[in-house]
C-alpha cells in the first residue's frame, strides 16, 4: 500500500468480497478484513510510525481518505444486503390472498320486523309517536268501543280467538287506538305496530299477523289529509312512481272508508294471477274515524275529528320483495330469514 | 253473489259494458270480484258490505247503478193480482214480540197444480247459481234475486191447525231442517211455529216438516221482516248461513215485504194456477227511516273540500233521499231501503262515495314542532334486534301456540288455553319462548342445519288470578359451531360460557348495567347444572343454560342446546347515553400475573370475592387470562392464572408499592383458598 494504483486495488478487492456477501455475518467478516484491527488500514496506520514527518502526513491523509471510501462502499452494502434480506421474507410470508376471509355467523332480522320498522320510521318523521298495547284484549276494547257490537256482522270478517273470562286476542291493533284515547285528550298522533291473531289458517291467511295501525286526531284533520299521508307512505314504501286508487269500503269504526290500492306491482296493471287479473292490489284500510269510536272514549263526537288507518305487514313485505308464500315467514327457515340481512 | 249484466239491463239503462260497470262499481265501494263472461251474458261476482242489504239484487243493484252512473232507472211494475175474495182469516198470524218481527205478510194459495218451472226462469235461477228445485222454491227465489225479499214457502196441509206465531223457541226444542239437521234450540233463537212446534227458524231456514213438496197442492207464503240481532245470532249459534239469514241480518226494506210477496204471488199464480185465499199484512212496527240533518260545514270540515249546495242536494236525491234546504244544511230523510243510513256521517260518506274519492285533492297535515315520546319499549326492541343481528344471530317469529303435549314434555306448568284452538297442536299460549325456540331449532336440525343462533322478541302469557299476564321477553337458542366451518379457525362448539359473555356484553353495551349471574335451582327443561340466573338485586331478569340433556336426546338434537331467556319489561327501556365520563390516568399502569391450582371444586367466584377487599387501592382491575386442566396437574384440580393490574391517578407507582400490594394479595389468596379447602377436608 504504497502507491495510488495500491488503492484502487484494495477497493477493487474491498468490491469483490462485497460481491459475495449474501447475509449479515459474512459482510461483517468482510468489512473486518479491511476496516477490522487487522486489517488493510489498521495495519497501514501501524507502519506509520517508521516514516518521516513529510511522508506521514502524506501517507497518513492518503489511509483515512481509503478509509472513508472503503466504508462508504460497505455501508451502501450493508443498506442492500439489509433490502435483499427483507424482500427474502417478504416472499416467505407472502400468502394466497384469494384464500375466503374468515368469516362469523351472520345475523339477520326477519323481513316482517324489517317492514315493520321502516313503516313506523315513515309515520314517526311526521309527527306519529309510537303506541303499544296488549295482545290479550277485552270484547269491549276490540270490538265494542269500535262500533262492532255484539252480533254486527263485521264481526264475521275477523274470527277470533277466545280465552276464559271474556278475553280474547287481539284481531287487530285497532284497540290501541281506543287505549290511547281513553288516556289522553287531542291532538292525538300515534302510529301502533304490533302482533294480531285471527282463528283462520289457509294458503293465505296465518293466525298471527302484524298490523300497523295510524290515528290522527286534531282539528281540521280532514280526508284529504288522510290521502295526503298514505300516499306519501306508499310512495315511500314502493317507490315514488307507483300508481294509487282510493276506494270506498266498509269498516264500523271509520266513515267515511277506504281501501287504498296500488297498481300491480308484477304485472304493472296488465292482470295477473297476483292480482287476480283485476291490475290492483289492496294494500290498506283507513277512513275517518266514527263518532261512535269518539262516544265509546268520552270525546264530543260532534266536534271531534281525525283520521285512521291500519295495514296488514306481511302483505307489503311480500308485495315489495316478491314472496309468494305467506307461510315462509313463520317457518322461520334461515336461508329464508338470512336473505334479509 | 252474482249478478246477470243482461237481468240488471232490464231496471237500468245501461250504457257501459261488463268491465266498465265492475269498475265504477268499484270506486262505488261495491267490490266486483270477477266477471265470468258467456256469449249471451256477464256474471259478475259481487261482495256486498256488511252494510249493504239493498244491493243484494238485481233491482236494488241496479237502483244503485242508476244513482252513481245518472242512468235512467226502470221501476218496478206493481204485480197484479186480485184481492182475495174471501175476508176471513183461514191461517192467523200471531207475533210474540213486535220488536224481532216489525213486519209478517202471508198468503194462502189453494190448488196449486204440478207443474215445471218456466224455462226462462230456470235460466236466470242458474245464471246465479241457484239449481231450479219445485217451481215455488224457484219463484221464491226468484223473487229474492229480483227484488232482495227473502221468502218461505209452507205446505199449508203441513202446517196444522188456524194460527201460526212468530215466537221464542223454548230450551231445548227440537227442530228438523230442511236440509235435514237435527236443531236442539234455545231461548234467543226466533221461530215460526204452529201449534205444536216449531216450523220454522225465522229468517233463517225451513223446517223439514212444513216442506214443499210435489204433492204440496195448498202453501202458505210468508214475507216479513226479523231483527237483524236475532237473526244473526240465531245464524252463529247453529252455524247456518243462508240467502235469507244474510240479507236479514243486513236489514232488508221494509217496502220490500208486501211487494216481494206480491210479486212472488202474481209468478205463482201465472206459473201454478190455484186460488189465493188470504192475504194479510201485519205491521207493528213501520220502521220508519229518520229525519237527519247534515250540516255543509261540517261535510267540508270532515272531507277537506267544499261543495257547492246543489251539488250535495243532486248527490242525496239520486240516491233515494227526500231533502229539505236549512240555513245550515239539509233535513235529510233517507229511503227505506237505506237501513244503513242512520246519522250524518253516513250521509257525508255517501256524498263522498258518491264523489268518488279520487276527486278529494292530497293534504299534508301540518306537522307539530312539539313531539310526543313514544313508547320506549318500541325503540328498545329495535335496539335489540339491531345488536342480536351483529351478534350473529337471525330474528324469528313463531306462533304463540302450543300444544299441551309440548308443554308436558318440558315440564312447563299449566298455560292458558284457548276456548277454540284451530287443533290441538295449537292449543295453549305459550308460558316461554322455550317451546317456540326449540320448535324452529328442530325443524333445522330435521333438515341438517345444525349451527343455529336464532333469537325471538316476542310475548309469552301466564295466568294471573283471572287476568292474563303478558310478558315481552327476548330469547334465544345457540348450538353448534363458534365459528362457522372455514380454513384456519379450530372447530369448537360453543358453550355455556359463549351465550355468558355474549349476554354480558349485552347488558354492558345496550343497559350499561352489570347484573350478577348466579347458580341456583334450575327449571325443569334445563340442564340441573349448567343453568345461571340473571338478577339485578333482587329483581331476576332471566336466566340461561343448557338444555336438558334428556330433552335433548328426545328430540334428536345432535348437539347441546344453549337458550337464554329475558324478560324485556323488567330490565325496562334501553336508557340514553347520559353518564360523565372517567378522566384517563396520565401515570402508566403496572401488570403481574398470579398463577395458582386449587381443587375443582372451588369456584371462580370464590377467588374474585376474596379478591375483592383489594378492589378500590392501587388495583384497578383483574382478570382471569388461563384456565388449565391436563395431565401436568392433579386430575381433581385446576389450574387459575390472573392478571392484576395497578394504576394510580396522581402519579407513577413505585416498584415498592406494587410489590407489596402483589405479595399481600397473593398470600391472602392463597390462605383464603386453602382455607377453603381446610374446611372442607
Amino acid at each position: 500500500m504504497k502507491t495510488n494504483a495500491n488503492r484502487e486495488e484494495i477497493l477493487d478487492e474491498a468490491r469483490h468480497w462485497i460481491q459475495k456477501t449474501s447475509s449479515v455475518p459474512e459482510w461483517q467478516n468482510a468489512r473486518a478484513r479491511f476496516l477490522g484491527k487487522k486489517g488493510v488500514v489498521t495495519e497501514g496506520l501501524r507502519e506509520l510510525g517508521q516514516l518521516s514527518l513529510e511522508e506521514r502526513r502524506e501517507k497518513g491523509r492518503a489511509l483515512h481518505q481509503l478509509e472513508k471510501e472503503l466504508e462508504q462502499l460497505f455501508e451502501e452494502a450493508r443498506i442492500q444486503l439489509e433490502k435483499r434480506i427483507e424482500n427474502q421474507q417478504i416472499q416467505t410470508t407472502a400468502v394466497d390472498v384469494t384464500l375466503p376471509g374468515r368469516g362469523f355467523f351472520r345475523g339477520g332480522i326477519h323481513p316482517v320486523s324489517r317492514s315493520l320498522q321502516e313503516i313506523v320510521s315513515f309515520f314517526e318523521k311526521l309527527g306519529f309517536a309510537v303506541a303499544m298495547g296488549p295482545e290479550v284484549e277485552d270484547d269491549w276494547h276490540n270490538f265494542e268501543a269500535l262500533n262492532i257490537p255484539p252480533y254486527h256482522p263485521a264481526r264475521d270478517l275477523q274470527d277470533t280467538f277466545y280465552l276464559s273470562g271474556g278475553l280474547l286476542l287481539r284481531t287487530h291493533t285497532s284497540p290501541v287506538q281506543i287505549r290511547v284515547m281513553q288516556s289522553a285528550k287531542p291532538p292525538i298522533r300515534i302510529v301502533a305496530p304490533g302482533r294480531v291473531y285471527r282463528r283462520d289458517s289457509d294458503v293465505t291467511h296465518t293466525p298471527l299477523f302484524h298490523q300497523v295501525e295510524g290515528l290522527l286526531v286534531d282539528e281540521g284533520i280532514a280526508f284529504s289529509h288522510l290521502k295526503g299521508v298514505l300516499s306519501g307512505f306508499l310512495r315511500s314504501f314502493f317507490g315514488e312512481k307507483i300508481r294509487l286508487r282510493f276506494r270506498p269500503s266498509f269498516f264500523p269504526f271509520t266513515e267515511p272508508s277506504a281501501e287504498v290500492d296500488i297498481g300491480c306491482l308484477i304485472c304493472q296493471g296488465k292482470g295477473c294471477r297476483v292480482c287476480k287479473n283485476g291490475g290492483w292490489l289492496e294494500v290498506l284500510g283507513c277512513g275517518m274515524v266514527h263518532p261512535n269510536v269518539f262516544k265509546a272514549v268520552g270525546y264530543n263526537a260532534r266536534k271531534t275529528q281525525g283520521f285512521a288507518f291500519g295495514m296488514g305487514v306481511e302483505r307489503l313485505t311480500m308485495l315489495r320483495h316478491g314472496i309468494d308464500d305467506l307461510r315462509l315467514f313463520f317457518e322461520n327457515d334461515i336461508r329464508f330469514i338470512g336473505q334479509f340481512q | 253473489m252474482k249478478i246477470s249484466y243482461q237481468w240488471l239491463k232490464e231496471f237500468v239503462d245501461l250504457k257501459m259494458k261488463a268491465g266498465a260497470l265492475a269498475e265504477r262499481l268499484v270506486l262505488g265501494g261495491i267490490e266486483v270480484e270477477a266477471i265470468e263472461s258467456t256469449p249471451e251474458d256477464a256474471i259478475l261476482e259481487v261482495a256486498v258490505p256488511p252494510n249493504r242489504a239493498d244491493l243484494m239484487s238485481h233491482f236494488g243493484l241496479a237502483r244503485e247503478i242508476a244513482a252513481l252512473t245518472a242512468s235512467r232507472l226502470f221501476p218496478l211494475k206493481a204485480p197484479k193480482i186480485a184481492s182475495p175474495k174471501n175476508r176471513n182469516k183461514e191461517i192467523q198470524v200471531k207475533i210474540q214480540d213486535p220488536k224481532l218481527c216489525p213486519r209478517y205478510s202471508g198468503a194462502l194459495i189453494h190448488g196449486v197444480r204440478p207443474t215445471q218451472s218456466p224455462a226462462w226462469m230456470v235460466d236466470r235461477l242458474e245464471r246465479c247459481g241457484i239449481r231450479s228445485i219445485h217451481p215455488i222454491v224457484d219463484i221464491t227465489n226468484y223473487v229474492l234475486l229480483e227484488i232482495g225479499q227473502p221468502l218461505h214457502a209452507f205446505d199449508a196441509q203441513k202446517l196444522q191447525g188456524s194460527w201460526i206465531e212468530v215466537r221464542a223457541a223454548r230450551e231445548k226444542e227440537r227442530f228438523f231442517t230442511i236440509d235435514h239437521q237435527e236443531l236442539s234450540l234455545n231461548k234467543t233463537s226466533l221461530v215460526i211455529a204452529n201449534a205444536e212446534k216449531a216450523v220454522a227458524l225465522a229468517g233463517v231456514i225451513g223446517g223439514l216438516e212444513t216442506e214443499i213438496d210435489s204433492e204440496t197442492s195448498d202453501l202458505f207464503l210468508e214475507s216479513a221482516i226479523f231483527s237483524p240481532i236475532s237473526i244473526r245470532r240465531t245464524s252463529r249459534a247453529y252455524g247456518i248461513r243462508t240467502e235469507s239469514s244474510q240479507r236479514f241480518e243486513r236489514g232488508v226494506d221494509p217496502e220490500g215485504v208486501y211487494l216481494g210477496l206480491t210479486r212472488a204471488i202474481e209468478l205463482l199464480l201465472e206459473i201454478s194456477g190455484g186460488e189465493l185465499r188470504q192475504l194479510s199484512n201485519v205491521v207493528s212496527d213501520p220502521l220508519r227511516s229518520p229525519r237527519l240533518n247534515l250540516r255543509q260545514d261540517h261535510l267540508s270540515g270532515i272531507l277537506g273540500r267544499s261543495f257547492r249546495g246543489a251539488e250535495v242536494a243532486q248527490c242525496l236525491k239520486a240516491l233515494g233521499c227526500k231533502i229539505e234546504l236549512k240555513k245550515t244544511g239539509w233535513s235529510v230523510v233517507p229511503p227505506s231501503y237505506r237501513r244503513d243510513l242512520e246519522q250524518e256521517i253516513d250521509l257525508v260518506e255517501e256524498v263522498a262515495r258518491w264523489k268518488g274519492y279520487d276527486t278529494f285533492s292530497e293534504a299534508i297535515p301540518p306537522i307539530p314542532f312539539q313531539r310526543t315520546p313514544g313508547d320506549p319499549l318500541y325503540a328498545t326492541g329495535i335496539q335489540l334486534r339491531e345488536w342480536m343481528k351483529q351478534a350473529g344471530f337471525l330474528e324469528i317469529i313463531t306462533y304463540p301456540y302450543v300444544s299441551k303435549t309440548d308443554l308436558q314434555g318440558l315440564k312447563m306448568e299449566k298455560a292458558i288455553s284457548l276456548q277454540n284452538p284451530l287443533s290441538e297442536e295449537q292449543s295453549e299460549l305459550r308460558p316461554s319462548l322455550v317451546p317456540s325456540l326449540l320448535q324452529t331449532a328442530k325443524y333445522h336440525t330435521d333438515r341438517k342445519m345444525s349451527d343455529l343462533r336464532l333469537f325471538e322478541i316476542g310475548k309469552t302469557f301466564a295466568s294471573d288470578g283471572d287476568k292474563v299476564c303478558e310478558s315481552l321477553k327476548l330469547g334465544a337458542v345457540w348450538s353448534g359451531l363458534r365459528l362457522p366451518e372455514q380454513w384456519g379457525t379450530d372447530k369448537s362448539l360453543v358453550d355455556l360460557f359463549d351465550l355468558k359473555g355474549c349476554l354480558e356484553k349485552l347488558f354492558q353495551e345496550l343497559y350499561r348495567r352489570s347484573p350478577d349471574f348466579r347458580g341456583g335451582v334450575s327449571l325443569p327443561f334445563l340442564h340441573p347444572e349448567n343453568f345461571i340466573r340473571i338478577f339485578e338485586g333482587e329483581q331476576e331478569w332471566g336466566y340461561l343454560a343448557e338444555l336438558h340433556p334428556e330433552i335433548q336426546r328426545e328430540k334428536e338434537f345432535p348437539q347441546p342446546l344453549y337458550l337464554f331467556e329475558i324478560n324485556l319489561e323488567r330490565l325496562g327501556p334501553i336508557p340514553k347515553m347520559r353518564e360523565k365520563y372517567q378522566a384517563l390516568s396520565k401515570y402508566p399502569g403496572i401488570s403481574r400475573d398470579f398463577s395458582f391450582i386449587v381443587p375443582n371444586r372451588v369456584k371462580y367466584e370464590e377467588i374474585i370475592r376474596a379478591c375483592s377487599q383489594f378492589k378500590g387501592g392501587i388495583l384497578k382491575d383483574l382478570w382471569l387470562f388461563d384456565l388449565y386442566k391436563g395431565s401436568k396437574i392433579p386430575g381433581d384440580s385446576k389450574s387459575l392464572a390472573l392478571r392484576f393490574f395497578f394504576q394510580r391517578e396522581d402519579r407513577t407507582l413505585t416498584e415498592e408499592e406494587v410489590e407489596s400490594q402483589y405479595q399481600a394479595m397473593k398470600s391472602h389468596l392463597t390462605r383464603e383458598v386453602n382455607h377453603d379447602e381446610d374446611r372442607h377436608h
